[in-house]
């Protein structure tokens, strides 16, 4: 895992060296938590500073089981995610990675989400895509979710989307499913869904 | 009352999938008819934004003439009565902002001509983000759309001429980090008001999920709620003429606080604003 932050460490640094951007509003939070390097100085442009910034704190603070990063230097906009199953959950010491995909105008409009592994899950499409309510805006109601439950904004983090996502591991929406074959076996046969998660672990794993 | 940008515009993938026009419908499990009912969402949106322009040039009202038939009366009677009062009218798209972008741009071109607020506004602008911060909102993502408001006011202070206002409001990414901020500003006053707006939400909500639904998020209509907090926070009072089908011939309107002296005027249309002259 130390491997991981450490690469993701290095693509940032490599990046902020390789780009050559327009905006330093960042600088005052960097100067407080790198000790004032100046090559962020060039880093940062309009719309992918709360990108840059949610990278910064997903970095230096990452929330439990959950690593994130850009896929590359040349795409800043899409992101590779490893997430661990949740503790105490049919999905226990499973490592699952998705894709996150930040659309142009990001923090505007959500990013999408998809897993590139098998999971089958209420609240995850057949060919990996997730469906939460915080990857929607209010009014893009595809799955008629309830109202009370967490949507999209500007001012929503990269951060929230991935805790969001290991909650939705943890505990299941069958109420609106992306996958209804799925939510009917977490509903009617619990037994056979831990079968299949605890095979989707070990899949993940490589056994 | 519901008021906004994009009311009459239905959602045509609801039609396509339960009109009783298609009859012979079958429901196919392979298909994501989901993303499709948003790709058609989006197409709309696309259609919107490529036919009207965020904030338009100042027009004529006899512009509005034109808009409605001549044989609709109420209408026709209505323009005359706005006539008598304005001149023109500048429009902005209607894809659910229209009420902050129209209220931005009319008081900004107002401070250009008068700059004498611009430091009191500062004022309240900052300590709204303060006010943000202690309310729990991350200081990094609150900087990045007040520190683009914060500069387009200083620009507006400093050499900015109406042209360059008018551009800058174009811009689709500025234009909507300000949209954020005016949003930002509405979600603060209602949060610390919390206990006297929640009088005035119906359902189960309570303030805070009010404003993570319907304030925050971009695209989200405004409704009388919005504005009084909008006015009340910021200080600036509007007049909003409100001009529907109601019977009377003269168009009503409603100040915002009552018995203020407005300092922008916004013509309400069923779902839309726009700014008169």
């Amino acid at each position: 895992m130390d491997e991981i932050i450490k690469t993701i460490i290095d693509i940032f640094f490599s990046l902020s060296l390789s780009l050559s951007l327009k905006d330093a509003r960042a600088l005052p939070f960097l100067q407080e938590n790198f000790g004032g390097i100046d090559i962020f100085q060039d880093f940062f442009f309009f719309f992918s500073l709360s990108l840059s910034l949610s990278l910064v704190k997903l970095t230096l603070n990452p929330p439990e089981g959950i690593i994130a990063g850009p896929v590359s230097e040349e795409n800043f906009f899409e992101w590779e995610a490893l997430i661990m199953g949740p503790e105490g959950t049919c999905f226990e010491g499973g490592v699952f990675p998705a894709r996150l995909m930040f659309p142009p105008d990001y923090p505007l409009s959500p990013p999408k989400m998809k897993f590139n592994s098998e999971i089958f899950h209420p609240n995850i499409y057949v060919d990996g895509r997730v469906c939460i309510s915080i990857l929607h805006a209010p009014g893009d109601d595809p799955m008629g979710y309830e109202t009370s439950a967490e949507r999209w904004s500007p001012v929503q983090s990269v951060e929230k989307i991935l805790l969001s996502v290991v909650s939705m591991l943890a505990e299941p929406n069958d109420e609106s499913a992306a996958n209804v074959d799925a939510a009917k076996t977490w509903r009617e046969d619990r037994q056979r869904f831990n079968d299949i998660a605890r095979r989707t672990v070990e899949k993940s794993l490589g056994l | 009352m519901v008021v906004g940008g994009r009311g009459t515009v239905a959602p045509p993938a609801l039609v396509s999938r339960f009109s009783p026009d298609m009859a012979d419908f079958h429901y196919d499990p392979e298909k994501n008819y989901d993303e499709q009912t948003l790709e058609q969402q989006r197409h709309i949106e696309q259609e919107v934004a490529s036919t009207q322009a965020l904030v338009s040039e100042r027009l004529s009202l006899n512009q509005l003439i034109k808009d409605y038939s001549m044989e609709d009366n109420i209408y026709q009677q209505k323009i005359q009565d706005l006539r008598s009062r304005y001149r023109d009218i500048r429009k902005t798209r209607g894809d659910g902002n229209c009420f902050y972008r129209a209220f931005g741009f009319a008081y900004l071109e107002r401070l250009l001509h008068d700059k004498s607020d611009i430091p009191r506004f500062k004022e309240v602008v900052n300590q709204s983000k303060t006010d943000l911060v202690a309310l729990g909102y991350p200081q990094f993502t609150l900087d990045d759309f007040f520190d683009t408001f914060l500069d387009v006011l200083s620009r507006v202070e400093s050499s900015c001429t109406p042209e360059e206002l008018f551009d800058t409001f174009n811009d689709q990414g500025v234009s909507d980090y300000l949209i954020v901020t005016w949003r930002l500003l509405v979600t603060c006053y209602l949060q610390r008001n919390g206990e006297f707006f929640a009088n005035f939400l119906e359902g189960h909500r309570d303030i805070k999920e009010f404003c993570c639904q319907e304030v925050e998020p971009m695209n989200k209509e405004c409704d009388h709620i919005h504005i009084t907090a909008l006015t009340s926070a910021v200080g600036i009072p509007v007049r909003v003429e409100y001009m529907d089908r109601g019977e009377g011939g003269l168009v009503n309107h409603h100040d915002f606080p009552e018995c203020s002296k407005p300092a922008i005027t916004l013509l309400y249309r069923p779902g839309h604003y726009d700014i008169l002259y």
